[in-house]
């Protein structure tokens, strides 16, 4: 009896020791979350950041809280350090084919080309055609960029298998027959996809190259010139990332958002009570912009000014507050009995450009701006000066052109003013009508002795 | 991620072997002391020792540096250059401030040695100054700015080296954040500022610059590549939150401009009070106005083979520009229409530094440009038909490389003289990245810092990557921007200068062993007293023909020897050289041995009739 109960004792201790001993030797051996130097970064995004490592310490070989891990420091900007938690999530998770993924396209990002390796572990786990998509669209991208175009061809094939003849198989086959060099098929694909809007943008300007009618490519040119960024392809695995993102100015971003869903009176009451509450240059700057396109001119300068105490280096700020000044001075001057507020103002707005200009000489605008206070000052050699200068850092600007044309014009220099209408005209936009109206004003009396 | 530890997360299958067999040798030793039948284990113990030592063995051959893979020394400290970069004031984070400074290497009085002239952009409160270098006879160069009218302050950025005058003398310009100064050579080993008077004036952020004669009348032009309407105000943080440099995409990109050279006119002109140079902003005019644009990188020459040079301009996150000259003072943007505006993937990457040079020897120039870590750099060859482009980056093995960095200066030199060029590549960030630990760069810049790259052209249309086994130049990360090469100590070798960000200049000196044969040749018009900058020169062997355009404008920021220099393998001797000069005179020198420098004269070869196409 008392063998047993010593040889159980025995057993338990060296069951209790067993357990203790694995306990202790994963705890020695669990990995440990990477360094991430967190000085100077905002409050937010490192308590978001500590509570993920939080998670992975508590759970340390659980691929969930190490691929989460590596998800928010990805989207935080901290590239290099999540590329081992997505390793150690794949080690944890080796079925999942999401860390696999992020593991390689990280590392592609970042130059390693074991991430192709990665992307196709994580290819072979995908199971599904969602996630078979969403890896299989970055790795046939990839491989056409890094000249493997025979595995390229597979990988679209496959996609070509999941979704059929889709826009997203011309587009990698298109990008395919470019890096072939193969200029007829890069036609053939590209040419399917330049109206979609993930791709659009980049199929006219390849095909601009591509093309052997210049007529054409002239027209694939013009074309692309007017378009916007081409959107990112819907992926599953990407568009995770979005989540983990985290945006410090939301105040703002509520602003813009009702702004750009046309509910333009809501947007501004958000922005009225943000300059209230808390009066920050970027807010208040909104506000007088905001107001400046409604012609509330007089507002606008209020907010551009308290914008511009708050942030007195920002020169764009003084330069708007010129412009708002300006305008109001315009105001005033067709009022009857405001010439005299209206000279005030315009002295103003020239004070204002100077000091933009002083901190920011390049600020094509402020010369600008500044000029045509100094006209309505009746101060015109002083305002051709502006426009000169206003000429020299922004030569590709019809307006810069049309203002110092009618300046010189108004001077009595037509000829040299009538060189800089027509300048204008010739960088003017297509729906621009303004300079080929000054010139049409002008030219004329040039003509005549 | 520092480099060290980035080598440490990459799997070490030799490592994991190795510590396996350490673990197997142990088992041994204690089988030994326990079993009877030692001289069983005396055989494995022998059998895993042996096993550990040939991978040993067979590892460390394979990372060794052999003698023809070592291509550099750092030799800063022999030759006593003492230049560190002052960026100025680092709490401003102003974006010129991590985007670097050039260097010009140029014989400035004329004693047959490239002197070196480095830039500054301290800033109004600074007191530091560019610095010029005298290469002395015993190899060292020596501080010989004050006097020389070369020392000014400012926000210096870019420095191109070409005789504006055709005095003889190589004049200096430099581009400013906001500004520009021209110095002309007086050829008494001084320079005077002609700025004001020569009538140039850039009130924008002058990048890289070049000088050509586009309008053909025998006197340099100036093309001045600007980059962006910077806002200094602006606030950018990295997306982790901390304060970082913007980058280019929040501001409007600006026009590249032109400035024609009135020295024809002054020639005429008999009043003593004349300036002594002059120019003429002739940007609307020409049509560069047109298309504005972050420009970074510029070169000129005869892309499109008509006699007549042509502008490419490296625009940083937008498509580059290839200006086309219509003969008659203007241009013609067709980048696109000529497969260089964007990669093979369709995308504007962000163009920094330009270096050019016929990699596959099919007697057309190819343009490789640098571009962000996370784009990369691409390889636009030229061909079949002259002045079309096609991205061949990956097909010439240069997606390969052993790591990727923010390239700026790039320079494609033939490093070991096997008739090929080889490409250097000057590496370092331009937003925060983990930090790197080299203590020399303190805390603000080591996390932009990264490691530079050399790549060797194998001949055969394919580079391989020989960075790991050039440690003087690659190993140690730093923030490298300008990127110059020029034979210094006269052994025809082409050494190189780096600038770095807020650290040391660093000379690098060619030490490849097993070098082939060499030339080094000037183009050299006497009409006009000074190098024939566009001039294309081949030279002819038995079984090659080597293509060099002198112009010095390659690179970034940065001036480089304008001699043609060729690397010409195991050719003891060279049978002809071809120069079209500028001009459209095509004409034949006679053939010579190897392994000396040599100037060519206008006129004083063989003409030919050229066919035009």
């Amino acid at each position: 009896m008392k063998r047993r109960r010593a040889l159980l004792i025995v057993l338990s201790l060296v069951g209790a020791l067993g357990v203790a001993g694995r306990y202790a030797w994963r705890s020695y051996t669990a990995p440990v979350p990477p360094h991430v130097p967190l000085e100077g970064v905002p409050e937010e995004k490192v308590e978001r950041i500590r509570t993920a490592q939080q998670a992975v310490r508590a759970t340390p070989r659980s691929g969930a809280a190490w691929g989460e891990l590596g998800l928010t420091l990805l989207a935080n900007g901290f590239l290099e350090q999540s590329i081992p938690c997505f390793a150690h999530a794949h080690k944890f998770s080796p079925k999942e084919p999401r860390w696999p993924y992020f593991l390689g396209s990280t590392m592609l990002t970042s130059g390693r080309r074991e991430g192709f390796d990665k992307m196709r572990d994580a290819l072979a786990l995908a199971r599904t055609p969602k996630d078979r998509r969403a890896v299989l669209l970055p790795l046939a991208r990839a491989l056409v960029q890094d000249g493997q175009f025979d595995e390229a061809a597979k990988r679209t094939e496959e996609l070509r298998a999941i979704e059929g003849d889709s826009p997203t198989v011309d587009y990698v086959l298109g990008l395919l027959a470019v890096g072939r060099n193969d200029r007829e098929t890069a036609r053939a694909h590209l040419g399917r996809v330049t109206d979609h809007p993930c791709a659009r943008l980049r199929a006219c300007t390849l095909l601009v190259a591509v093309v052997d009618d210049e007529k054409v490519a002239r027209e694939y040119l013009r074309k692309s010139a007017d378009m916007p960024m081409d959107l990112p392809w819907p992926d599953g695995f990407e568009d995770d990332l979005a989540r983990y993102r985290i945006d410090s100015n939301r105040g703002l971003a509520r602003y813009t958002e009702l702004y750009d869903k046309g509910q333009h009176e809501e947007a501004l009451v958000i922005l009225r009570e943000l300059v209230a509450n808390s009066p920050e240059p970027g807010t208040c700057f909104m506000l007088g912009f905001t107001l400046m396109s409604r012609n509330e001119f007089a507002e606008a300068a209020a907010n551009f000014r308290k914008a511009s105490q708050l942030s007195p280096r920002d020169a764009k700020l003084h330069m708007f507050l010129s412009m708002a000044l300006s305008l109001q001075g315009q105001n005033r001057l067709n009022a009857p009995g405001g010439q005299a507020e209206a000279a005030q103002l315009f002295r103003d707005a020239v004070q204002a450009a100077d000091t933009a200009i002083r901190l920011r000489h390049g600020l094509v605008d402020a010369h600008l701006t500044r000029g045509q206070a100094l006209k309505n000052l009746g101060l015109l050699p002083e305002a051709i000066a502006s426009f000169r200068q206003a000429v020299l850092i922004g030569p590709e600007f019809a307006e810069m052109h049309q203002a110092l044309g009618e300046a010189l014009a108004e001077s009595g220099q037509l000829r040299e003013g009538i060189e800089y209408l027509e300048n204008a005209v010739r960088f003017a936009k297509p729906k621009e009508t303004k300079p080929q109206q000054a010139l049409d004003k002008w030219k004329p009396k040039a003509k005549t002795p | 991620m520092s480099h060290e530890a980035a080598e440490a997360e990459r799997p070490q299958p030799e490592r994991g072997r190795r510590r396996w067999l350490v673990i197997a040798l142990l088992a041994g030793v204690v089988a030994f002391l326990r079993v009877r039948r030692r001289w069983l284990v005396v055989l494995v113990i022998a059998l895993l020792a042996g096993g550990t030592a040939y991978y040993v063995l067979r590892s460390s051959s394979r990372n060794a540096v052999t003698e023809e893979d070592l291509w550099f020394a750092d030799v800063t400290d022999d030759v006593g250059l003492q230049f560190v970069q002052d960026p100025g004031d680092l709490n401003r984070w102003l974006l010129p401030q991590i985007h670097g400074t050039g260097v010009a290497i140029f014989d400035y009085d004329g004693d047959e040695r490239l002197d070196l002239y480095l830039l500054n952009f301290g800033g109004a409160n600074s007191k530091s100054t560019n610095r010029l270098y005298k290469n002395m006879p015993d190899g060292t160069f020596k501080d010989v700015t004050e006097g020389s009218g070369l020392g000014i302050g400012g926000e210096n950025v870019g420095v191109i080296v070409g005789d504006v005058n055709n005095d003889g003398w190589p004049d200096v310009v430099v581009t400013q954040y906001i500004g520009v100064k021209l110095f002309l050579n007086r050829g008494d080993g001084t320079f005077a500022d002609v700025t004001e008077e020569s009538g140039l004036k850039n009130p924008l952020w002058g990048a890289s610059a070049n000088l050509f004669d586009y309008d053909r009348d025998g006197y340099l032009d100036l093309v001045i590549a600007n980059y962006i309407d910077l806002d200094p105000a602006q606030v950018c943080l990295h997306i982790n939150g901390k304060r970082d440099y913007c980058g280019p995409s929040a501001f409007r990109g600006t026009a590249t401009k032109l400035f024609r050279n009135r020295g024809a006119e002054l020639a005429q002109n008999k009043n003593p009070t004349k300036p002594r140079a002059a120019f003429e902003d002739v940007t609307v005019k020409a049509g560069l106005a047109a298309a504005p644009g972050p420009g970074l990188g510029v070169y000129c020459a005869d892309f499109t083979g008509d006699g007549w040079p042509d502008i490419f301009i490296a625009n940083d996150a937008q498509p580059n520009h290839l200006w086309i000259n219509q003969k008659n003072g203007t241009f013609k943007e067709e980048a696109h229409f000529r497969g260089i505006a964007l990669d093979a993937m369709g995308v504007a990457q962000a163009g920094m530094g330009v270096a050019i040079g016929d990699i596959d020897g099919d007697g057309l120039f190819d343009v490789y440009v640098t571009h962000l870590s996370s784009d990369r750099n691409t390889l636009w060859r030229q061909g079949p038909k002259r002045g079309q482009f096609t991205d061949r980056t990956a097909q010439a093995g240069l997606m390969a490389t052993e790591w990727r960095g923010t390239g700026f200066g790039t320079v494609l030199a033939d490093f070991d003289h096997n008739g090929w060029p080889d490409i250097a590549i000057a590496n370092g960030a331009v937003s925060r990245g983990t930090p790197t630990p080299n203590p020399e760069l303190g805390e603000h810049f080591s996390e932009y810092s990264e490691r530079n790259q050399l790549i060797r052209n194998s001949g055969d249309g394919k580079f391989l990557d020989v960075s790991s086994k050039n440690k003087p130049f690659c190993g140690t990360a730093n923030v490298a921007r300008g990127l110059a090469v020029g034979d210094l100590d006269g052994d025809g070798a082409l050494d190189m200068v780096l600038t770095t960000v807020g650290a040391r200049a660093r000379v690098f000196r060619n030490v490849a062993r097993n070098r082939g044969h060499w030339l080094l040749v000037r183009a050299y018009d006497p009409r006009l007293k000074r190098d024939a900058y566009g001039a294309e020169v081949t030279a002819v062997t038995t079984t090659r023909r080597i293509l060099r355009v002198i112009n010095p404008g390659d690179s970034y920021l940065c001036s480089s020897d304008p001699r043609a220099h060729f690397g010409l393998g195991d050719a003891s001797r060279f049978e002809a050289i071809h120069v079209l000069w500028p001009d459209g005179l095509s004409e034949t020198f006679p053939g010579g041995p190897a392994d000396r420098a040599f100037t060519l004269e206008r006129g004083k070869g063989r003409a030919e009739t050229v066919k035009v196409p």
